[in-house]
């Protein structure tokens, strides 16, 4: 009787489950403007508490605590939820876009969030305001004329890497869009260090004790320095604020009031991976991120910044077993210590092949060789990267395409490394793995971009429209234009299903990265279905045009999107209003009057 | 129509000749056959600065900016709708999906909040309040260079043992290392270990020192000596042994190892307990105990020791392969000084060969080793002091002792893989037996396998940590009508020379 009521419980749940997923029309997007500005710095009147993040607990939670728990309540993909209607993020407390959506110099790129003069060695003193002489980042605060900075050292293993890469780090990620501090290398002389009134050094039990020399002599002893005692450091300037502890790769703020997506929905940490792959940025845990609370036009508000890059370029563990995985595996991935034990270790995993640079050795395992964009990790499981999807991933590989090889000159010369074989070194990998990001991405996926309606004044009607973009596989050569066909289908009607005309072609070789076609595609437009006095956001004056493209001569497209319209006359034109990636690669019915 | 368009592929007349309208509409819609030239990917200017761009969406602005607030200060904001469309519906996998949702929900809640929630909160409280490096202090002094642990040692089938581990390196002067182990379990189980050395050598490549162990086990195991002892004539014996070393031991270049030692041993074994059992353990058997040579003694033994270990592979293990060969030759001589007639040699030694199948230390390695005993006094060795296979060294699916006799072969082959930052993986499969004189009765029949697999850290080519599940099989000869699994073995601890 029991076991009866059970199947019955379980019947009335699959069923009323069942009917709330009744299928729905085609979604459309609205005749608006996009979102380009999310409302997410409002006035934040209680101080939010301070939050302290343990790195133990963390890599214990991320790793086994939270796949465990997660593990009944059987988690399925999603869409990053704050993706406007053309498949970009707008600007946020978290996110500002740059190289992905505006003219972005090589001088921009090598400033980064740097907008005050660097910091000049020969105007002091700096004082020290506190210290940190133990544990694996020695360094410590000083108060300089221009500022408080956070000064951090090399190290004697990899000297200039880390200094270089927490610089280089920061700018590549202010250029993608992140925010992140103002970080600079600056080269000084002892003397302009003093130990300030009231400094404190805190030791490895989080004991605070009066700074003496004893400690400072400690820290510049970690430092890469000169033959004539000058030293190096890298200088992270204070951001402005009240720092509030980090942020974190999953779930939200419970007393911020803005914080209404969960993290791991998020497109810019989800897309984050690809880039964090780019520089090998495995050390891409909540802990070297954090919040400020701002106040801006008179209101205050939580800027989520990435802080310490001082991991990429190939920092090194002692234990070389976890350095050359780094990127690769995490530091206990159990399918990978499974995997390989189960096959007697005779999977190819690249961490065997895995060989530290000859060229640059301070660079480690940093190269490009092992590299497979798709498979990079972490350290350990970050669950925005884990939710990654391939719209969140070509979303920063279009932001990675605007990257060109003087951006990375720029960012890397920014470093200031002494020898140029480093610096060349670190320019010709990561234009490699650029490169290696794209082809992997903008081959399997749409790799079309930067769709405009353009009055060309081409034809009779010089009111009529051309739909024109940016083919990225093309541009980055990835794709032989000979090879790239367009199969393109335009339907509209009250459930998108009519076609309203086809068409085909194959690039312009003059320049086969830019085509355009003209609008409408057919002899109908969207309009002529509405009739003249449909308002202007009636259903039926919208129009989907799908996209296939070829990048081989194969029957299969390559890979297919959406570009969604709302067609006001022949008067005003088109209105672009939407874009979608397809997921699933599509072949295009024939054409209906094939 | 489209198969054609297939075989006859991209071509531009075609295309023009099929979509005549887009060709009519102007160069940049038309498709024609490409030569293409290297196209530089450098951002360009943009070729339609000045067109009417009606109808294409804005860009974001440039400059950051407030956006107009969304909510009252403090308020929740509602999430926007980011791309403005209406919400998805479920689909029917993600309706069906609650199902097992609903059903595993108080797993989820088990796992959430008593697992997940108490560990995550503990161990950040214990990070904020430096607890862990609080500990670390609490065990360790002078700098770290002093310590005291807590241990736990477990060989399955026989008693565990919980104790402590204090060292103190550098005592007085620096080199000079003191090192104290305990491990006690109740009823007489009490191990002792003292020891006491300095580094001669300033590269501290050499050490000379003195050792002291004090044995009380009643859990150790006897099944007999020669090759026909068998795993159901298992007897435990109480041990009681005061061992005292003086010792010199150096590294010498790459791997290579030399050691010397002086010691001076006191033994005494009685009845034992059998550990699974609450009850006093079974005895020797009256008419077996009379043939075991050293059951119910008591006897000294002053033994001076030589060791040589030459092993060719390079101990860098981040660039160079791990195969080589490795040599060890040892021997012994022993002579009780309150019975003269109590005198033996012991002298073996073991060839190993190695090969890094991949370069990436996948090394498949094979094994010989050998030792033989000879008394050349009237007076039987004792059973304790023969030679023993079994334990952490050879036929290692086996405990200690398990294979006693006076000489002893065992062949064995190695697979050692990498599969963590740590750990390595060793699969292992022995041959061997252990033989009464000089290999009497020694024959490929009576010969015993032992297999198994130990995850070993990876740290040192000389010194490894291992959890180990090892089998151990009957004597091949009696495969043909009874082919037995004797023993099953599971350990953790620490093993030296793979």
């Amino acid at each position: 009787m029991r076991r009866r009521s059970l199947h019955t419980l379980l019947l009335a749940l699959a069923a009323s489950t069942l009917l709330t997923a009744c299928p729905q029309g085609p979604r459309r997007f609205p005749l608006a403007a996009p979102l380009w500005e999310d409302p997410d710095r409002n006035h934040v009147p209680e101080e939010p508490e301070e939050y302290y993040s343990g790195m133990f607990a963390d890599v214990g939670d991320k790793t086994l605590f939270r796949p465990l728990s997660r593990l009944f309540t059987f988690p399925l993909p999603g869409e990053a939820k704050n993706v406007n209607a053309l498949d970009e993020v707008p600007n946020s407390s978290w996110f500002h876009n740059r190289i992905g959506m505006h003219p972005f110099t090589p001088e921009q790129a090598a400033r980064g969030a740097c907008s005050d003069p660097p910091l000049d060695p020969t105007r002091g003193p700096w004082e020290v305001a506190g210290a940190k002489p133990d544990g694996a980042n020695p360094g410590f605060f000083v108060k300089t004329p221009q500022g408080t900075y956070l000064l951090k050292f090399d190290g004697p293993v990899q000297p200039e890497r880390a200094t270089a890469a927490d610089v280089i780090g920061s700018r590549v990620y202010h250029a993608a869009g992140y925010h992140s501090p103002c970080n600079q290398v600056v080269w000084f002389k002892r003397e302009i260090i003093r130990i300030g009134k009231g400094a404190k050094a805190k030791n490895k039990y989080g004991e605070k004790f009066p700074v003496t020399d004893k400690e400072v002599e400690q820290v510049l002893s970690k430092a890469f320095r000169l033959k004539d005692g000058t030293l190096r450091a890298s200088a992270s300037q204070f951001l402005p604020g009240k720092p509030i502890g980090p942020w974190t790769y999953n779930g939200r703020r419970g007393d911020d009031p803005n914080d209404a997506i969960p993290h791991e929905d998020r497109r810019e940490l989800r897309g984050a991976r690809l880039l964090a792959s780019w520089v090998n940025h495995w050390d891409s845990r909540e802990q070297n991120t954090l919040n400020m609370l701002v106040k801006d036009g008179g209101r205050s508000y939580i800027r989520h910044y990435y802080i310490d890059f001082g991991d990429t370029l190939g920092s090194r563990w002692p234990q070389d077993g976890i350095s050359r995985r780094l990127g690769h595996s995490y530091y206990l991935a159990l399918d990978h210590v499974l995997g390989d034990l189960f096959t007697l270790g005779l999977l190819d995993r690249p961490w065997f092949n895995a060989r530290l640079s000859t060229e640059a050795e301070i660079f480690g395992y940093f190269d490009a060789e092992n590299f497979v964009p798709s498979q990079w990790r972490s350290a350990y499981p970050n669950p925005a990267f884990d939710r990654m999807d391939f719209r969140d991933a070509l979303w920063m590989v279009r932001i990675l395409s605007r990257f060109t090889d003087d951006h990375v000159r720029a960012m890397v010369k920014a470093g200031q490394f002494s020898k140029p074989t480093d610096e060349a070194y670190a320019v010709s990998t990561l234009i490699k793995r650029r490169d290696m990001i794209l082809r992997e991405y903008l081959t399997k996926h749409a790799p079309l971009d930067r769709f405009r309606l353009v009055r060309r004044g081409k034809t009779k009607d010089k009111r009529a429209q051309s739909l024109c973009f940016e083919d990225l596989a093309t541009k980055h050569r990835l794709a032989a234009p000979r090879d790239v066909l367009y199969k393109m289908r335009f339907v509209a009607g009250k459930e998108l299903k009519k076609e309203l005309g086809w068409l085909q072609f194959q690039p312009d070789p003059e320049h086969p990265h830019r085509s355009c076609v003209l609008m409408p595609i057919g002899d109908k437009r969207p309009a002529d279905l509405a009739g003249a006095s449909a308002r202007d956001d009636h259903p039926l004056r919208y129009g989907v045009l799908r996209i296939f493209v070829h990048q081989k001569p194969t029957l299969p497209p390559t890979s297919n999107m959406e570009v969604h319209f709302y067609d006001l006359g022949p008067e005003r034109g088109f209105r672009l209003v939407g874009i979608r990636r397809m997921p699933e690669v599509l072949t295009p019915d024939l054409p209906a009057e094939y | 129509m489209r198969n054609l368009f297939q075989n006859v592929g991209w071509s531009a007349l075609l295309c023009a000749l099929l979509f005549p309208a887009a060709a009519a509409a102007g160069p940049d819609e038309i498709c024609v056959p490409l030569e293409v030239p290297a196209w530089a990917a450098e951002e360009e200017a943009d070729p339609y600065a000045g067109l009417d761009h009606t109808g294409t969406p804005p860009l974001p602005p440039k400059k950051q900016s407030l956006p107009a607030p969304s909510a009252e200060p403090g308020k929740e904001r509602p999430a926007p709708g980011y791309d403005g469309r209406p919400a998805e519906d479920l689909s029917a996998g993600e309706a069906l999906i609650w199902v097992p949702r609903v059903l595993f929900y108080p797993v989820h809640l088990v796992l959430e909040y008593g697992l997940r929630w108490p560990l995550t909160k503990g161990i950040t409280l214990a990070e904020e309040h430096y607890l862990f490096n609080k500990v670390e202090r609490f065990f360790t002094f002078s700098d770290g260079d002093g310590g005291l642990f807590p241990t736990l040692f477990f060989d399955f089938g026989l008693s565990p043992s919980m104790g402590l581990y204090f060292f103190h390196d550098n005592v007085i002067v620096e080199g000079h290392n003191v090192s104290l182990q305990l491990g006690y379990w109740p009823r007489d189980w009490l191990h002792v270990i003292i020891n006491d050395s300095f580094l001669v050598f300033k590269d501290s490549s050499g050490t000379v020192g003195t050792r002291v162990e004090v044995v009380y086990r009643p859990d150790k195991v006897f099944f007999g000596l020669g090759p026909f002892s068998r795993q159901q004539d298992e007897r435990f014996y109480r041990l009681q042994q005061t061992e005292v070393e003086l010792g010199l031991r150096a590294k010498l270049k790459g791997l290579h190892r030399f050691s010397a030692g002086l010691f001076y041993r006191n033994t005494k074994i009685l009845n034992g307990d059998d550990p699974g059992i609450d009850d006093p353990g079974t005895p020797f058997d009256v008419t077996n105990a009379l043939e075991v040579p050293g059951y119910g003694e008591t006897y000294n033994l002053l033994q001076a020791e030589l060791k040589f270990e030459l092993d060719s592979r390079s101990p860098d293990r981040i660039s160079r392969p791990g195969s080589g060969v490795r040599l060890e030759l040892f021997g012994s001589f022993a002579v009780d000084p309150g019975d003269p007639e109590l005198r033996f040699a012991r002298y073996g030694g073991e060839a190993a060969g190695f090969l890094d199948v991949t370069g990436d230390n996948h090394v498949l390695a094979l094994r010989v080793y050998t030792e033989l005993l000879e008394s050349v006094g009237d007076t039987p060795v004792p059973f304790t002091e023969r030679i023993a296979l079994g334990g952490d060294e050879h036929m290692r699916g086996f405990l200690e002792g398990r294979l006693r006799g006076d000489s002893a072969v065992v062949v064995t082959l190695d697979y050692r893989y990498p599969i963590w930052s740590f750990l390595d993986a060793n699969l292992f499969v022995s041959m061997g037996n252990a033989f009464l004189g000089r290999f009497e009765y020694m024959h490929i029949k009576r010969m015993i396998m032992s297999w198994g697999l130990a995850l070993r850290s990876n740290t040192s080519r000389n010194v490894s940590f291992d959890i180990m599940v090892g089998f151990g099989s009957n004597r091949l000869e009696q495969w043909d009508d009874d082919f037995r699994v004797d023993n099953f073995r599971a350990t953790f601890g620490i093993n030296q020379g793979f």
